[in-house]
């Protein structure tokens, strides 16, 4: 279905200069580039009306208008009220003032223009600022216009209530609706708000709103999939980290030759997991169209994830008492298949005893810092010396897939608080953040394990797998509401 | 509810050799159902990418055919290897190992191999299929239900195999029967060992027709060859022909069946959850949100005249507000440095919606300003062509420049007949 051009709502944002209109903008169309929305501190920045289209497979649904603010309100007003003489001014008046005042008021004949061409108004205000006499002379033009208005509470500042107050009574009086958007605070729950606030003041086109509305639910849950994705995704080559090298006999025989190997792997095992890190990051960021948000990743100083601290291994991840757990749960599985393989003629000891180890496995482990997996072994002629190959694998530590997917909902817990208006680099950082494996139910938990399980094995199995990702889907969908 | 689309192995394979090239874009949401398994095979259709999947399950069969054949000549070869061609006669207690034992005991460690799955299995098959060297293969080995409907295919196929085996020996101790017309026997060191074995694999393998048939079953005891043996047991062969019916055949015709009924629920039950297809479901479903193509038409080109160093941070507010440009690139001219000079040439030819010359007030020189509006003269009449006259103190910041600059920046401009540009002074400072 693709609407018919006339059919298409137009809405203008204006306001006094440097009140958030574009920032608004940018937050409610997710654009994070100045080179399409400039937003700065610099009053006037918008010097002309940009026409922003929501548009989507192709189709525009709806136009929305960014203009240069408001700059002489009080005299266009006076202005307008002269040409009405006496009367209470409207459109006609409006109309006669874009004609003959353009090179007198510029902007305000720029704001006005889409607005007695049809376009419903947006208009933006801080109500963290005083009530002055401009922001009145504003209202009263905008409500000549006879168009449907909404008024924008885009607070840049810690607001009093009794402005608050003062700033709603008055809006009340001249605007059809009257909402709080913080463009530098603004989800997507608030988004959504802001299009149904549009739906009750312009009910000619609620076909094409309520349409928007659904392309966005359908985007944002195609998004959470998508970072489901990439989370799983990360966790799996994470876990499946092997990093090897050949080692000679000679070297094999002396401690400090070997050590120096291990650290070298060890050095290159962190490099290839911030390399995995960064690039589940900024696909995450991608997903979310994020370009100025800065992952605290750099494989070539080897910063990412850091696995030496035991701050690390103690604030992310299980309990020890859900790692006994879950250690007793993967050793009773493995048990249980040994069963099953002799005909329970073990008499189920196999599930017994594997849950016995596996959980004390997991209590001994639990507290110690734990080093990466060396192994040194033969291949299949893998090696150019003896045949001999040093492989340094993940983390000897039952808790490393959850702290990998504690890290990764963290960062998707920043990228969601982040919005698009805002302009400054800011580093995505996990550090002082708490994680989310600990609140898992015991049956996500049970799902995820499985699924670590064969991919710490590296062999995943991949009927475990969407369950998997079911359970992650499910986080993030949590942290995104 | 409209009937699920059933999908054959063929096309499966099809769809996931579609899909391992990956996918961009798909017809939109409405072109498909809602159900995914029918929404799949419309794309695969839409596509048109199929061939590959009966090529592949053609090859497969073909491999199976060539294998239960193998398997049929060697059952026939196992049989006819248990005859004593001195004596004319077959070892029963070989024939059955042969012809029944190690299948059985094949089938017994396939089984184990199945549940227990050891790593270096899966290495090996790996290495194996690397060799194969079936790039697609490679591709699609992730696909869990392909693996699974395939590995019930090959089942089905290996299962025929064995039948086939059983099969070819049944044929071939039938030809030694009916053409060579040879005898049965047993021997052995033991003296009551082997009997008793044997005569508890009799009873145990006779079962299934040993109520019906009683006369089916040889005696032990009367068969066993000594150095008088000159043929005889024919009891022996109507056993062994049931024993490999019951035994051999029907168990694998059974499990044939049941792999082949297994392929048959995979293929029904497709539930198309691997990440691949939930990359294409949300390909088919979800909406595209297009970008935002314009950009704000207010860029604007500074070009600094004498490479003044203004301060850019400076300047750039003054020009959003009072010129309603936004300064996105500044150039030089009339400096040293040719790079510069080219740089700035180049810019001119690009220009955005503006051309701000930025001039000191002091540094008027008309022949240098009649060359540079000579350039500007070529350029198209949609761009705004501004001549800022500030005067700069020793930090770049812009200063006013006085009276008698502004008239002799006036009285220039007033001679440039024809050239129409915007004459602005610095106000502030």
């Amino acid at each position: 279905m693709t609407p018919h051009p006339s059919s298409i709502p137009t809405f203008a944002v204006v306001g006094r200069v440097n009140t958030g209109k574009t920032a608004t903008l940018a937050t409610l169309l997710e654009v994070d580039d100045n080179e399409v929305l400039r937003v700065s501190s610099t009053p006037g920045e918008t010097t002309q009306v940009q026409v922003l289209p929501i548009s989507y497979d192709g189709s525009v649904w709806m136009n929305l208008l960014d203009t240069p603010g408001f700059q002489n309100p009080i005299e266009a007003m006076r202005e307008i009220q002269a040409m009405a003489e006496g009367k209470t001014p409207g459109p006609a008046e409006l109309l006669r003032f874009i004609d003959q005042a353009a090179s007198r008021f510029p902007d305000e004949v720029a704001l006005l223009k889409p607005l007695m061409e049809g376009a419903g108004v947006l208009y933006v205000v801080d109500p963290s600022k005083p009530l002055r006499d401009g922001f009145l002379a504003e209202m009263e033009i905008l409500r000549w216009t006879g168009r449907p208005r909404l008024a924008l509470l885009n607070p840049q500042a810690e607001v009093d209530p009794a402005l608050d107050h003062a700033w709603r009574e008055r809006l009340g009086a001249c605007f059809n609706l009257v909402r709080t958007f913080d463009a530098h605070a603004a989800r997507y729950p608030e988004r959504r708000k802001l299009l149904e606030a549009l739906l009750q003041i312009e009910e000619r086109h609620a076909a094409n709103i309520h349409h928007i509305m659904d392309a966005m639910d359908n985007e944002q849950s195609t998004r959470r999939e998508e970072s489901a994705e990439a989370i799983i995704s990360f966790i799996e080559k994470s876990l499946r980290l092997r990093v090897s090298e050949p080692i000679e006999e000679r070297d094999q025989q002396v401690e400090s030759r070997r050590e120096k190997i291990r650290q070298r792997l060890t050095e290159k095992y962190s490099t290839e997991l911030a390399k995995l890190e960064l690039k589940a990051t900024q696909e995450l960021l991608k997903i979310h169209r994020h370009h100025l948000l800065k992952p605290d990743i750099d494989p070539r100083q080897h910063q990412g994830l850091d696995l030496t601290t035991a701050e690390t291994w103690r604030k992310w991840g299980l309990t020890r008492s859900q790692l006994v757990a879950a250690g007793a749960l993967a050793g009773g599985t493995a048990g249980a298949v040994f069963d099953l393989g002799v005909g329970i003629h073990s008499l189920g000891a196999g599930t017994v005893i594997g849950a016995l180890g596996g959980g004390a496995a997991a209590f001994f482990k639990g507290n110690s810092l734990p080093q990466l997996r060396v192994k040194i072994g033969g291949g299949f002629g893998l090696s150019t010396s003896d045949g001999a190959t040093m492989v340094v694998g993940p983390p000897a530590s039952d808790n490393f897939p959850w702290i990998l997917l504690d890290s990764m909902l963290i960062r998707y817990r920043g990228i969601q608080a982040r919005a698009h208006g805002r302009r400054d680099a800011t580093v995505l950082s996990v550090q002082n953040e708490s994680g989310f494996s600990r609140h898992l139910s015991h049956e996500e938990r049970k799902a995820l394990l499985g699924w670590f399980t064969g991919c710490l094995k590296n062999s995943p199995d991949r009927a475990k797998e969407p369950d998997a990702y079911q359970v992650i889907l499910q986080q993030i969908e949590k942290i995104a509401e | 509810m409209p009937e699920r689309e059933r999908w054959s192995l063929a096309e499966l394979i099809d769809l996931e050799i579609s899909l391992s090239d990956e996918v961009r874009t798909t017809e939109p949401s409405a072109f498909y159902s809602q159900d995914r398994s029918t929404a799949f095979k419309q794309w695969l259709e839409h596509e048109g990418k199929s061939g590959t999947g009966r090529l592949w399950l053609s090859a497969l069969s073909l491999m199976g055919n060539v294998f239960a054949i193998t398997l049929f000549i060697s059952g026939i070869g196992a049989a006819w290897g248990c005859l004593d061609r001195g004596e004319e006669g077959i070892h029963v207690v070989l024939f059955l190992a042969t012809t029944l034992g190690i299948p059985w005991l094949i089938l017994l460690v396939g089984l184990l191999l199945w549940i227990f799955k050891p790593g270096h299995l899966s290495v090996l098959g790996q290495l194996l299929l690397q060799r194969i060297g079936k790039e697609k293969w490679e591709k699609v080995q992730d696909s869990l239900e392909l693996l699974r409907a395939l590995g019930w295919r090959c089942a089905t196929l290996v299962q025929t195999a064995a039948a086939a085996f059983h099969a070819g020996a049944l044929s071939g101790l039938l030809a030694m029967v009916f053409f060579k017309r040879v005898g049965f026997y047993w021997e052995t060191t033991t003296e009551h060992a082997m009997r008793g074995f044997l005569e508890k694999l009799v009873h145990f393998l006779s079962l299934p027709w040993r109520e019906i048939a009683p006369s089916l079953i040889p005696k032990v005891a009367e068969t066993e060859r000594n150095a008088n043996w000159h043929g005889g047991g024919q009891a022996w062969w109507m056993f062994l022909v049931l024993a490999l019916i019951f035994w051999g055949m029907l168990p694998r015709v059974i499990l044939m069946c049941y792999a082949s009924w297994r392929e048959s629920r995979v293929m029904k039950t497709l539930s198309f959850q691997a990440p691949r297809h939930r990359r294409l479901w949300r390909l088919m479903q979800g909406s595209r949100r297009d970008e935002i193509e314009d950009r704000p038409a207010d860029g604007a080109l500074v070009i600094e005249l004498g490479g003044s160093h203004a301060r850019q941070d400076a300047l750039r507010p003054l020009f959003l507000q009072r010129l309603r440009l936004n300064p996105k690139i500044w150039e030089s001219t009339g400096v040293l440095d040719e790079d510069k000079e080219a740089s700035a040439r180049k810019a001119l030819k690009d220009a955005p919606a503006g051309i701000i010359l930025l001039a000191e007030a002091w540094s008027l020189a008309p022949r240098q300003m009649e060359g540079i509006f000579a350039r500007l003269r070529n350029l198209s009449a949609q761009r705004r062509l501004i001549l800022y006259v500030t005067n700069l103190d020793s930090q770049g910041q812009p200063t006013a420049p006085n009276a008698g600059e502004r008239a002799n920046w006036e009285r220039f401009l007033d001679q440039q007949r024809g050239f129409e540009i915007e004459l602005h002074f610095h106000e502030i400072g």
